[in-house]
């Protein structure tokens, strides 16, 4: 899924749903300067955008920090990285 | 950072053109002379150390002179140049002419350290010039970002202007510069450079910030949180539509220069912070002068509903007041509200109105058509957010002062709870001035209801008992008179006729006071016969030429409406005859649609009033000021006019 639709939807009504249209403003707002101040493609900053989203004090008190772990999971898990940026781990020395 | 050596072919250029290069090229070739001079035979000067010359130290020494002139005067790298040209001097001597090969060895050895010492002196001179050079260039550039970030507390023109200068330093094509809004409600876009506006036109809000930040007119780019007292503010972001790579010390300048954004756009935010607390201080004071000056609680209230409405940015506001007696709320005061909230009947003890007044706590529901006690007619007329706060003051709540957005759902802050409280407290004080000024002339009209009742008792005493024993008192002495004609002695009989005399004037003054004190004709004839006897008297006592006006339909009023002209007019007209010198008054009576009018206007001397009719008291008018009482008691005005040599206007307007 593109990083913008995945914000659109379901990230966007879900929030709105949980914290109503001005908080979810507020979480979004936040986020998105993560997402600016991020760098590199749209892919690293949308990761960003939902690591910002997940780290919010308001949505911690709301979610707990167990629920706001797996809901960034699932969002993160919308968008796949992309092949030339995923780094495998081996215990073979290079 | 390190002074990394680089020649370009422009430094080359003006290297070649350097006398220091010919200088140089002409102390190595001198070195070579020397050096060489045996196996060139060309020296003109005869050697004759023979011995030291056959060592040729001496020249190996010289040969230091050109690579230290050529690395502190051309660089390191000239330096490097001709230490490798010396070096390849010395070289054949070694080799090839040197009788003692190892000795000239070691001395080209210790040569070409000294050589590398010095240019390595060099080199650290010249990277210490470099570091100078670029902190310099740095220092000029976050001055000149500090003199334009300094120039001015509008965020948006501060940073417009300051991201100009910052493209301009570097040359970075274009930038842009996103500011959190105040409570992190949005990310705004607050300045823009070097990007076409049809794409700053494509998107609006978060989307455009996430939009921009990944166009390929910002393909390099370097993004910088502006950051104030630890909190992330906004963004800077720079960058260009081709390939750049950014140096470390580019990205040092970049990040100075967002930390010096940071803490502009903070302090533009202070002072639109103060900017707005003085505004709302200045119209806090609005609400308590006119509080102060205003004892008309409908003026004062319709105000405090749109000054409410202003200071915290609602779209409606309205007051209910608790009628205690009723034990109901009514909303008299209402701004902006929509019909169907304006005719909705709220069900006794419910709405947040009677849940405030009851808690005495303000309340806010940011969410009114997802609130569990909503309203429906609320919810159809529009009302989005709510924000409600008790009208109270010294422990009595008068009722509630609520304000609302129709048109968007937004939150309300601690201090939007705390002005609108201030607000809130503006009006109990002026509930509480009015009640206590309506008391008070509830007070004051018992209290003239009484005097009129005792004046009433009075004057029926004087003209029914007083006057009536007076007048036998008059006729005895009469009957006395004429039945002792003959009998009394003249002396005697002149005394009686003076007891006579006295004793009817004094009858006719009874009358007179009886008749001041409360004419019976006032209640039995009415307002109008009563002012033409008045005036009529005065005509013929005080011979001053009175005239009796009446426009308009004449009717009986009430009672106390008449009395209260009456008495504006006869204290009117004594006035005329103590103190005015008039020889003429009107007095005119004019009946006009819901009041009476009545006015006493002479040609006397005038007198210069004062500014407003309450200030009579203070200049000793107490009569003036007493009818200005009676009239405001009967709900209507009184006016003066006059001045020095103008005669005087007194005019009365009551409602009917």
């Amino acid at each position: 899924m593109d990083p913008e639709s995945a914000i659109e939807d379901p990230i966007e009504p879900t929030l709105l749903g949980v914290f109503g249209r001005s908080q979810t403003k507020s979480l979004l707002a936040v986020a998105t300067l993560a997402y600016v101040t991020a760098g590199g493609g749209k892919i690293r900053r949308y990761r960003a955008f939902v690591d910002s989203l997940c780290a919010n004090e308001h949505l911690l008190r709301k979610w707990g920090p167990e629920r706001a772990a797996r809901q960034c999971q699932e969002w993160k898990d919308l968008v796949p990285l992309e092949p030339q940026s995923v780094i495998f781990l081996t215990d073979a020395a290079s | 950072m390190s002074y990394t050596p680089t020649v370009s072919m422009g430094r080359l250029q003006r290297i070649i053109v350097s006398p220091s290069l010919w200088l140089v090229i002409a102390m190595l070739l001198s070195g070579v002379l020397l050096h060489y001079s045996a196996q060139l035979r060309t020296l003109p000067i005869p050697i004759r150390g023979e011995v030291t010359l056959a060592r040729h130290a001496t020249e190996r020494v010289l040969l230091i002179l050109p690579i230290g002139y050529a690395a502190f005067a051309l660089g390191p790298t000239a330096g490097l140049v001709t230490l490798v040209a010396a070096f390849l001097i010395m070289v054949p001597r070694i080799l090839f002419l040197s009788p003692s090969p190892a000795d000239a060895a070691i001395e080209t050895m210790a040569v070409t350290l000294v050589g590398g010492l010095t240019i390595w002196l060099a080199w650290i001179k010249k990277t210490q010039e470099v570091l100078r050079e670029k902190a310099t260039v740095r220092l000029q550039a976050i001055n000149a970002v500090a003199a334009v970030l300094t120039g001015s507390l509008e965020l948006r023109r501060m940073l417009g202007e300051a991201l100009s200068v910052v493209l301009e330093l570097t040359g970075i094509e274009a930038g842009l510069i996103f500011v959190l809004a105040e409570k992190e409600a949005d990310l705004t876009l607050v300045a823009y450079r070097g990007l076409p506006r049809a794409l700053i036109e494509s998107a609006t809000g978060l989307k455009l910030a996430r939009m921009l930040v990944t166009d390929p007119a910002l393909t390099s780019q370097v993004a910088l949180p502006l950051k104030s007292k630890g909190q992330t503010l906004g963004a800077l972001v720079v960058g260009e539509s081709g390939s750049r790579r950014f140096l470390p010390e580019e990205v040092e300048l970049l990040s100075a220069i967002a930390s010096q954004m940071g803490v502009a756009a903070e302090n533009a935010r202070l002072h639109r912070d103060v900017t707005r607390q003085l505004e709302r201080e200045r119209r806090l004071n609005e609400v308590a002068e006119g509080i102060t000056s205003e004892l008309e609680l409908d003026k004062v209230l319709s105000k405090v509903v749109q000054i409410a409405e202003e200071l915290v940015g609602a779209d409606a506001g309205v007051i209910g007041l608790l009628d205690e007696a009723r034990g109901v709320i009514r909303y008299p005061y209402r701004h902006n509200l929509p019909d169907e909230m304006m005719q909705a009947r709220i069900p006794e003890g419910e709405g947040l109105a009677a849940q405030v007044i009851t808690s005495d706590a303000p309340a806010v529901i940011e969410d009114y058509p997802a609130y569990p006690r909503r309203l429906e007619a609320f919810v159809k007329g529009g009302l989005k957010s709510i924000m409600v706060v008790p009208i109270v003051t010294g422990g009595k709540v008068f009722g509630s002062l609520a304000v609302l957005t129709l048109r968007e759902r937004r939150s309300f802050s601690d201090r939007d709870v705390t002005v609108l409280s201030g607000v809130a407290r503006q009006a109990a004080i002026a509930i509480e001035n009015a009640q206590l000024y309506e008391n008070m002339r509830f007070y004051a009209k018992q209290i003239l209801t009484a005097q009129e009742q005792e004046r009433r008792r009075m004057a029926r005493e004087l003209h029914d008992d007083t006057a009536q024993s007076l007048v036998a008192l008059s006729r005895q002495l009469d009957a006395l008179l004429v039945n002792s004609e003959g009998e009394t002695p003249p002396a005697v009989k002149a005394r009686l006729e003076n007891l006579r005399k006295l004793t009817a004037q004094i009858a006719q003054d009874v009358r007179r006071f009886s008749q001041d004190l409360r004419p019976s004709s006032l209640d039995d004839l009415g307002l109008l016969p009563t002012l033409e006897g008045l005036t009529s008297r005065m005509s013929e006592e005080d011979h001053i030429e009175t005239r009796l006006e009446v426009v308009g339909a004449q009717r009986r009023l009430s009672p106390e409406v008449e009395l209260v002209l009456f008495r504006i007019a006869q204290e009117a007209l004594t006035n005329v005859r103590k103190h005015s010198g008039a020889t003429q008054v009107v007095t005119t009576v004019e009946f006009c649609n819901g009041t009476v009018k009545i006015t006493v206007q002479d040609n006397g001397r005038g007198f210069q009033p004062p500014g407003q009719a309450r200030e009579f008291v203070e200049v000793g008018k107490l009569g003036l000021t007493g009818m200005v009482e009676r009239a405001e008691l009967a709900g209507g005005s009184l006016t003066v006019h006059s001045g020095p040599g103008q005669g005087t206007t007194v005019q009365a307007e009551i409602p009917v």
